[in-house]
Formats: C-alpha cells, structure tokens, sequence
C-alpha cells in the first residue's frame, strides 16, 4: 500500500474539553450505567411497594424528613464550586485556584456523607427488618458508594492541582469531574423523592 | 472545537509534500516499533495495555470456556442419552447444567464477540489502540480471574447449581445453604465489571478515534453492529448487576428483597434478571451480524446492499430488544393484558432482522460468491438461525408457549439461534480473521471438514429436540423413566454432540497446525475493502503506519491505485494518536495511549481477591474499596510528558 | 391400564386442542417462511455463482437494477410484517378461547407445591371437614372443568400435564390459577416444569380422569378417614407407623399422626405410583422406598430407615389397608 499525505496534525492542541475528550466519554458512559443501576432500584423500590399494604409497612415511622433536607440542601449547593472550578479549568487558571474550588467542593461532600449516616437512622428501619427496609437501606447505600467515590476524587484531584506536575489534560479531568458530581446530585434528588418523599404520597 | 485552520490541508496540489519516501516510511516504522514495543518475557506480557495483545488473550480464554462448556455439554448428553442413565447424579448434573449456560453465556459468548471487536474496531476505524488502554486490561483479567473463580469451585464440589439464571427462591438463603451461589453472584461481579469495561472502551473508541473522513455514515457495518453491542450492555448489564447484588445481600446479610415473607418476590428477581438477560441474547447476536456483513461483503465482492437500512436495523433491534423480557415469564401469574405485549414486541423484532436477511440475499444476487470455508459457515448461519428465528416466534405466542416453555423445545431454540446465529457466524469470522491475526491462512481442506461436521452435528443433536419438548421432555432433568419414550431421540441427539466434538477437534486441529505451517497470508490475501487489511498480518503494535483518511464505506476498494490517503505529523516516539469529531471524524486534537504498566493487574489480584471475600463476609466490599481507591491513586497519579504544555504551577 | 403418556402432541382436553391447531398453523407457517428465504438464498446463490468472471463493478450502481432490488426487499419485509400480524391475530384468537372456561360449576382443587412432590386438596366450601388430603394424584371427572388454585410452599415449581394445557408455575407468595377439562378418560402424566432443585426430573404427578360416577365414588372413599386395621400384622405395622419417625412427616387421618410436612397418607393405597410418580406403587418398591428413599431419589428429604425384617413386613400390611 502506498501512502499519500493529504494533511499534517502536528500542530493540533494535545487536550480538548467536554465531548471531545476521552476521559468524558469513558464519565458519560459510567454515568449511563450507574444511572441505569438506580433505574432498576427505583423500579424494584416501586415493585415492592405494590406487595405491602401499607407503605412504609405498618409499625415503621416514616422516614425523616428533618436532616435529610438538609442533605439535599447541602448537595445541591455543592453544585456550585464544582461549576466554578470547571469553569477556572476551561480557563486553564492556574491550578491553585482550580483545586481551591475543588477543595471547597470536597467539604460539602464531607458535610453529604456525614448528614448521610443520619439518613440511614431517618428510615427507622434496618436493611434487614423487611423488604422496605432492603430496598431504602441499599438506595441509600449505592448513592453514598457514589458520594465517597466522588469526594475522593475530587480530593485527589485537588492534590494534584495543589502538588503538582499538572498538565493540560489534568484540567480536563478537573472539568469531568465536575460533571460526574452533577450526576451525583441530580440522581440524589430523584432518590431523595422516591424514599423520602414517596411514602407519603404513595 | 474544530481545527481546520490548524492543519494545512494540502488542497493545492503544489504543497502537497508528495509521496513519502521508502527511507521516510521505514525510518517511521523503525521509530514506531521501538516506541510502541512492550519488550518480551513473563512480566512484559503481564503488563501489556496493547489492545491485540489483550484481546487475543481473551480470545483465547473464551474458546478454552467454550472446550469446557462443551465438555458439560458432553457429559450431560451422555447422561441423558439413556433412561435412568447413573452416569452423573442429580447433584453434579445441577452443578454441570448451571456450569454449561453459565460458561457459554458468561464466559464464552459476551467476551468473545468484544474481544473480536476489541481488536478489529481500532484496526478498522485507523487508531492506533482503544480509548483507555490499562482499563481494558483489567477488564481481561477481571474476566480471567472470574472464571477462575467458577471453575475452582466446580471442581471442588461447590459450583453452582440453580441454573445459569439463578431463580429464587431455590438460589436464595433457605434453599441453596452453603456458597455456591454465592460464587455465582460474585463471579457475575468479576463479568459484569469486564463486559462493561469492554463497552466504554469500544463507545469510546468508535466516537473520538476514527480515521479523518470516516464519518458515522462511513464505518464498517461491524463498527455499528460493536457499537450498538456495546449500548446495549451499558444499559443491560446493571439489571443483573443490581440483582445479583440483591441475591448477595439476601443471603449474605439477611435483606429481604426475595422473601415473600418480608415483603419481597420471587418474580423481582425474574424481571431483574430477565430485564438483563433477553438483552444479552442481542449483545451476543449483534456482533455476528456485523460479521457476516463484513464477511459476505468480501466473499461477494459487492458492497452491503441498503447500508442505511442495516444500520436502523441493528440499532432498533438493539431498542425493541430491551421490551422483551416478559416471554420468559409467560407461565407467571403476570396479567394476560401486560404479557400480550410482550408477544406483540417479540414479534416485531423478527421485522428487522428479517431487513437484515433480505439485504444479504440481495447482496449475495448481486455480487459474485466465493465459497471459502467462511463463507459456508456464513451460509450456515443463514440456514440453522433462520430455524431458530422461526421457533422462536412460535414460542412468543403465549398459548403455545405454556406447552414448549421449560421444556426441550426452547432448548432446542436457543441453541438454534446461539450456535447458528452465534457461534457459526463466529467460527466464519475465525477463518475469515484468522490470516490477519496470525499471518497465516487456516486450511480451507480442514475447513471444509469442519464446517460440514458442525453443520450436520449441530443438526442432529438439536432438531429431534423440538419433538422431545412437545413429546413432554422438561428441562434441566437429570434422568427420565424408560416408558417416557424420550430414549431413541435422545440417543440420536447424543451422537450428534459427538459429530460436534469431532468438528471441533478438527479446527483446533486446524489452528495448530496453520499456526506452524499455514501458508503466508499477506496483508489482504481476501482482497477486502476495509482498513484493517491496509496493515501487515499480523498488524504491527501501532496498527497502521499512518493514520488513514476515508472517503467511503470501503477504502481499500475505493483506493484502487494502490495509494491510500494519510496524514503525517503524529509523533513517533510517543503512544500518540489522532482524535476526530464524533459526527464527521474531522481531526480535532492528539492523545497519548497509556503505555504498558503492572498496575491493571494489580487491581484486578486486589479487587478480586475482595471480591473473593465477599462471597463470605460483607467486609469484602468495603476492604475492595479501599483496595480500589489505593491502587487507583497510583493508576492516575500524573507522571509528567516533558515536552506537552504545562501551566504555571502555584 | 396402558402407560401414559406426556406429551402435547396427543390432546385430551379443548386446551391442548386449540393449542395443537395454533402449533400446526404456527409450523406450517414458519416452514412456509423457511422454504421461501432458504429458496431465495440458494438461488441467489447459484445464479450469482454463474456471473461472468470479468466482472464489472460498476454493475451494482447501476440504477435501475438498485431500484428494482430495493423494491424486492421491501416486498420481503412487508410479506413479514403482514405474516407477523396474522400471526398476532391468530395467537390473541386462540389465547382468548383459553382464558374462559366453558359454563358449569367447575371442580376446584388447590396445589400446593412442595420439594419435590404435589400436595393435592379438594376443599368443600359448604363442608369444611369434608376436604380430601391427597398427593401426587388428581382425579377428576371427565367432561366437566377444573379450576386450580395453586401455590408453593417453598421455591418455584411448575405444574404441566401436557395433553391436558399448557403450564402455569407455583411460586412462594403469590397464587396462581388455572384451569383444564379432560374430555376423554384416561390417566395423563404430568412432571414439574421449573428446575426446582435435587429431585426436578422425578416429580411428576397423574390426572386421572373417569366418568363421573366413579369420582364421586372416589371422592367419597377419599373423604373418609383411614380404616382401622384388623389383622394382627397390620395393627403391628400401625404401631410401627405411629410410634417410628413415620408420624413426624406424614399425617394419616383418623391416627394421631396429623404431621403435613410429607404426603399424606391416609389412602396411599389407593394411588398408582409413590415418590410423585417415580415407581409403581407395589409392596417391593414402597419397601425399598421406606428403607432408603436416597437411593431412588437423593436428595429428597426422607431419611432412611432401617427396619428389620419383621417390622418392614408389618408396616407394609398396614399401609396396604390405606385404600
């Protein structure tokens, strides 16, 4: 075969943001299956609802709804300097300043899994007490994996912002990131309505 | 962000450049090789991130999985080929039928056709290795190590044994005491977690590496049919994710999500587990149909016939496939109304695979056959899963379905559908591919032996089967009486397993022996018209020389002088690749391939070995995670490219 | 009487018919599309096989030979489509004809599966004392329906007699309903059908189906308790029974064993087959069942006994009197 040039890419950008980059694919994609994951929670969550006659089931309190607004409040502000260091990154600022956002990110994810372990008590139920206790208990729990895997990224991430060597493409990490913890919150919220909200409407 | 600016076009034939040189090409491919060489020995090959290298690793794997699944396979024919047969017990013929689906489905079916892909989509879309290269190699050994994991608990006497698809509660904690399916949730875990890898990876791959020019409406019909796969097991293989997980905890930790007495369903688990698993029949079928096209394409000399209408139909497939599941629960007290629907959609999805069937055959007309061993296991295919197809819109009419459910007959129809539209689609793949991946043809002679005992035996063992189902014959029964009358057909279906035992052996037969003298293939001794038969065979470690640039469905066909278009500029003594624009592949920016690192492995032996210890202990997953974020720290922690931008730090 | 058959080829009840007829149009049909796809391939096979060797590819752009290829393809995928909504039409028909029975009171049994055997109830709603406890064997009269009512007491199980319907699976939790008429008499063998653990392949059970005299003459003597024995042998084998491990399981009314966690006995002899369908139910065989149940079926969950001589003899004379 023989080979003629039509074009030289030498002098393309070696880093790209948003769509154009791998690593938010490979984000995107992950999302698609931990949110196809919390689909089917929410469908077996609907599914058992339809095998008892009251829901909760009768002598469990329904779940608290003092502490656990307070966490949505908390996660939805957390939004926030995540969308401020993803907007530094795509400035290429420096990186103290984008893992200073970061950084402030990881506390509101700190306050999230702290307030979390009160959650748990707000259900008044035990994973294994019944089938309501099952499903709320692991709702709960594959969100919370998600908000320690996230925080720790994010800590990590600032690290590298803060250590160093950083290069261009660690921006573009520091903006994934952030999308990732949109999808921690947003998903938050529809769970928060199911388990917290749902029984008393349903 | 577009960079056309950036690059000089070369659209005024004065700048161009001009040919390359010989001396300019091998100084390229000198540089290339020494940049992109893993080095050789144990602990080279431990750490390999090529994406050849892992997916003949998995290929490999797979067809060992599919030897043993065979053996099952084998032993379970021989029990059944008599009435009260004591050749196995009940214990171990419950062990060896969940061992057979398991594997097949598991650790055969689903990795064979992505490591397929995984080798043959970067070739054939010009990049230079996948997306994320030390992600696929945990996946390989994620895989490795889950099948591991099966098989020496089967060995030990502690497989498990309530069916591939694990039905509840007979699988849950009152029913199945001990760990056997414990390690059947946590081997699903070791899969799940290398199917999904495979997935992103491909998605990834295909959207952002494509050769410039090759827009979405310009890639091989084996792209979209791995592209579509690939969807498909993102949004499936949660489903058994999640229920997996739930069996777990169920026996593990005492949840109730399976136990009618607390509240939970045992037809929680069948939607769950049937919600993943009537999608993963597609995830397996749609990766052959993209190899028969490819296939019938060259063996025709004809391009695909309606390329727009084959990609609808793969991509609807892949949708009307997710709103089936209800067929395998007919015989449930789910209402009449709801389960109609599901025959309605079951039907439906014979409509585009049928487009796809009648677009070969309008391309077989037109074109001009060449019956090479590939191409009659093409023809096969066309033959036995038509058979299959046809049973299985029999058995999505509810009425019909309560006699055959259960019973022989699906047996009968799945393997119809997976051996002829699977695995003779994969095994004409395999001769097709072969000369590419080794370097050497496979013996058309051999070929022929093979292809005709497969076809005869196949037939043999599984068409008498339709008639035991009716006749009354159950599933997964270790033994029946003498007056059944279920002896004779059961006996001819046993020689027939052994009909494809022998065509087996003789393509193993085969592969040896071409691997040592099999005649040089070329690089495109088919004369295809795709990009990866623009490289060597077998393809050096970076693919192509230079990235390609497409102006058609079929590049080497369209470049009929010889001359393929390139770009030029990547480095050479980096891992670099070209990135492109996901609708129309215009060259956006350039990539750096992770090179060869120990560290995929070491999460895998880690992680795995949590996993390991989940199956005992629920302190598994929180020891994995820690496990997971220690290795993972190392894994991205930046190791700096002299060289590439680096803004001011602090 | 002649051995049973299993099978869905030989219809004895409307279900299984309509059943048949929608198969015979489901295969003709599909072979039909088979004949006509495999016809179209190997022609196309042989023909294209024959082009000249020179071969010009520019033929296959040429327009009007497309057009007329798009057309044939598109005929083909309509032909499907319209096979597809006959056979909807057809399909909905025939599971419309089996969702109702036909009028009259119908008999109602309840099922209640169990590893690996049937526990079998007629209960009477204006008698409630009047309820036949059976196992594994289901009589019923000819010509008039039969409405079950089942359920499982611990995994999913599967209840199918081929000549008669189709199968309708009993799972822990729900109840599941179902119903059948035997139009001709007969004994008609059916087997679980959901892989149930151990012992799936031998749990099978008889619908016998006789005229209806002679089932409410079975009923009848089903209702009674067991008769006393009076035979010395058979007094020794019911103390035997009553004071070995036998009582635990296995309830026989009239006795002081009341226990339902295995069949129960009360008119064993009156049933063809023991161990749900594995072997005739003659004195050898209910022995070599007695001594060690692991050896005929492993895994079912009656344990061995190893009576002497003497004592097997005496209990076999007693559970022979349980008619």
């Amino acid at each position: 075969m023989k080979h003629r040039p039509v074009a030289d890419v030498s002098a393309l950008p070696d880093h790209a943001f948003g769509y154009h980059a791998p690593i938010w694919w490979g984000n995107t994609l992950m999302i698609f299956i931990e949110g196809a994951a919390f689909a089917i929670l929410a469908a077996s969550y609907f599914y058992i609802r339809w095998n008892f006659d009251a829901w909760p089931p009768s002598r469990t309190p329904l779940p608290g709804l003092g502490l656990s607004s307070i966490n949505l409040l908390v996660l939805a502000l957390s939004a926030a300097p995540f969308w401020n260091a993803a907007r530094l990154a795509q400035r290429h600022e420096r990186p103290v300043v984008v893992g200073a956002w970061l950084a402030f990110g990881v506390l509101f994810g700190i306050a999230a899994i702290v307030l979390r372990w009160f959650e748990f008590k707000a259900l008044h139920t035990r994973w294994d007490s019944n089938a309501y206790g099952s499903i709320t208990w692991t709702i709960l729990a594959v969100h919370l994996a998600h908000l320690l895997a996230g925080t720790i990224e994010t800590m990590l991430i600032a690290l590298v912002m803060f250590v160093g060597p950083v290069e261009k493409k660690h921006y573009t990490d520091a903006a994934v990131m952030a999308v990732y913890w949109y999808f921690i919150v947003i998903s938050w919220f529809a769970l928060y309505l199911i388990v917290f909200i749902g029984p008393r409407l349903i | 962000m577009a960079h056309a600016n950036a690059i000089p076009a070369f659209d005024d034939p004065d700048d161009r450049p001009g040919m390359l040189t010989a001396n300019e090409e091998d100084e390229t491919w000198a540089t290339l090789t020494r940049t992109w060489d893993e080095g050789s020995g144990l602990w080279a090959w431990l750490r390999s991130t090529n994406h050849k290298s892992i997916s003949r690793r998995y290929i490999v794997t797979a067809i060992v999985f599919f030897m043993l699944g065979g053996i099952e396979a084998g032993m379970m024919r021989v029990q059944l080929s008599r009435p009260e047969n004591s050749y196995i017990g009940p214990d171990l013929y419950n062990q060896i039928f969940t061992m057979h689906g398991s594997t097949m489905m598991f650790l055969f079916a689903v990795p064979v056709m992505e490591a397929v892909g995984l080798y043959f989509v970067p070739l054939m879309i010009g990049t230079r290795n996948v997306a994320f290269p030390r992600l696929n190699a945990l996946g390989y050994w994620m895989y490795l190590f889950g099948g591991v994991l099966l098989y020496v608990s089967f060995f030990y006497n502690t497989g498990p044994d309530a069916g591939w698809f694990a039905y509840v509660p007979l699988a849950g904690p009152a029913y199945s005491p001990g760990k056997r399916l414990d390690i059947w949730a946590q081997m699903i875990t070791f899969t799940e977690i290398a199917a999904l890898i495979g997935a992103v990876e491909i998605v990834t791959t295909v959207f952002k590496q494509r050769a410039p020019g090759m827009s979405l409406n310009r890639i091989p019909l084996f792209v979209w049919a791995m592209l579509v796969s690939s969807f498909m097991i993102i949004f499936a293989l949660p489903a058994i994710v999640v229920s997996s997980s739930m069996l777990a905890m169920d026996r593990l930790i005492d949840t109730h999500f399976f136990n009618p007495a607390e509240g939970g369903d045992a037809l929680l688990w069948q939607h769950l587990f049937w919600f993943f698993g009537h999608p993963e029949v597609y995830i397996i079928f749609i990766p052959a149909l993209g190899m028969i096209s490819s296939i019938i394409e060259t063996f025709t000399r004809r391009r695909i016939f309606g390329y727009p209408a084959m990609v609808l139909s793969l991509i609807s497939t892949a949708f009307l496939g997710f709103g089936l599941w209800v067929h395998h629960m007919f015989a449930t007290p789910l209402p009449q109304l709801g389960q109609s629907f599901f025959t309605a959609a079951s039907a439906a999805i014979a409509i585009p695979t049928g487009v796809q069937i009648f677009c070969w055959i309008a391309t077989i007309w037109s074109g001009r056959p060449r019956f090479t061993t590939s191409f009659l296991f093409v023809i096969g295919f066309f033959l036995l899963f038509t058979i299959g197809g046809l049973s299985g819109v029999m058995i999505a009419s509810i009425p019909f379905d309560l006699q055959a459910h259960d019973t022989f007959f699906v047996v009968a129809h799945l393997h119809y559908v997976l051996l002829g539209g699977a695995v003779f689609p994969l095994f004409a793949a395999f001769y097709y591919w072969f000369p590419k991946l080794t370097g050497r043809m496979l013996s058309e002679r051999a070929g022929r032996w093979n292809f005709w005992l497969f076809f005869i035996g196949m037939n043999v063992t599984f068409f008498p089967m339709h008639l035991l189902g009716l006749h009354g014959m159950p599933r997964r029964i270790y033994t029946y009486l003498p007056e059944m009358g279920w002896g004779n057909l059961n006996m001819i279906s046993t020689i027939g397993a052994v009909i494809i035992i022998a065509s087996v052996c003789v393509f193993l037969g085969n592969v040896w022996i071409s691997l040592r003298r099999g005649v040089p293939a070329g690089d495109n001794p088919w004369d295809a018209s795709t990009l990866e038969w623009a490289t060597s065979s077998p393809p050096p470690s970076f693919n192509h020389l230079f990235i390609p640039v497409v102006e058609g469905r079929d590049p080497l066909w369209d470049a009929r002088d010889g001359e393929l278009a390139v770009v030029t500029g990547l480095r050479t003594d980096r891992h670099e690749g070209l990135l492109t624009s996901v609708m129309d592949a215009e060259p956006e920016h350039r990539y750096e391939f992770k090179g060869p690192t120990i560290l995929p492995l070491i999460l895998a032996v880690f992680g795995g070995g949590c996993i390991v210890l989940a199956i005992f202990t629920p302190w598994g997953v929180t020891l994995g995670a820690i496990a997971a974020f220690i290795i993972l720290t190392c894994w991205f922690w930046p190791t700096i490219s002299p060289d590439y931008d680096t803004p001011r730090t602090r | 009487m002649t051995v049973p058959l299993q099978s869905a080829l030989d219809p004895g009840g409307p279900k299984a018919a309509a059943i048949l007829h929608l198969g015979w149009f489901l295969l003709i049909t599909a072979i039909v599309a088979y004949v006509l796809v495999t016809v179209a391939l190997l022609y196309a096979l042989r023909r294209a096989t024959h082009r000249p060797a020179a071969f010009d590819d520019s033929d296959f752009d040429e327009p009007n030979r497309e057009r007329g290829r798009v057309r044939w393809v598109a005929a083909a995928v309509a032909a499907t489509g319209l096979l597809l909504l006959l056979f909807i039409f057809v399909d909905v028909t025939t599971a419309r004809s089996l969702g109702s029975p036909a009028v009259g009171e119908p008999l109602r049994i309840d099922v209640v599966g169990h590893q690996w055997w049937w526990e079998v109830k007629y209960p009477d709603s204006a008698n409630p004392q009047n309820i036949v406890e059976t196992a594994n064997e289901i009589h019923v009269p000819v010509g008039r329906t039969v409405s079950i009512k089942m359920t499982s007491s611990d995994v999913i199980h599967s209840f199918w007699a081929p000549n008669l319907d189709g199968k309708k699976d009993l799972i822990p939790g729900h109840e599941t309903r179902t119903w059948f008429r035997a139009d001709s008499a007969g004994v008609y063998r059916g087997q679980c059908a959901e892989f149930c653990g151990h012992e799936h392949a031998k749990m099978a059970f008889f619908i016998v189906a006789e005229p209806p005299t002679q089932f409410e003459h079975w009923l009848e003597s089903q209702r009674s308790g067991a008769a006393t024995p009076t035979d010395s042998l058979a007094q020794q084998g019911e103390r035997v029974f009553l004071s070995g491990s036998c009582a635990m399981c296995h309830a026989i009314s009239g006795t002081s064993a009341g226990s339902n966690f295995g069949p129960d006995l009360t008119h064993l002899a009156s049933r063809r087959t023991i161990a749900a369908g594995t072997l005739p139910n003659d004195a050898s065989n209910l022995a070599g069942w007695i001594i060690d149940p692991q050896i005929i079926k492993p895994g079912v969950k009656m344990p061995p006994h190893h009576l002497d001589p003497g004592s097997l003899q005496a209990l076999l004379a007693y559970l022979a009197t349980l008619k």
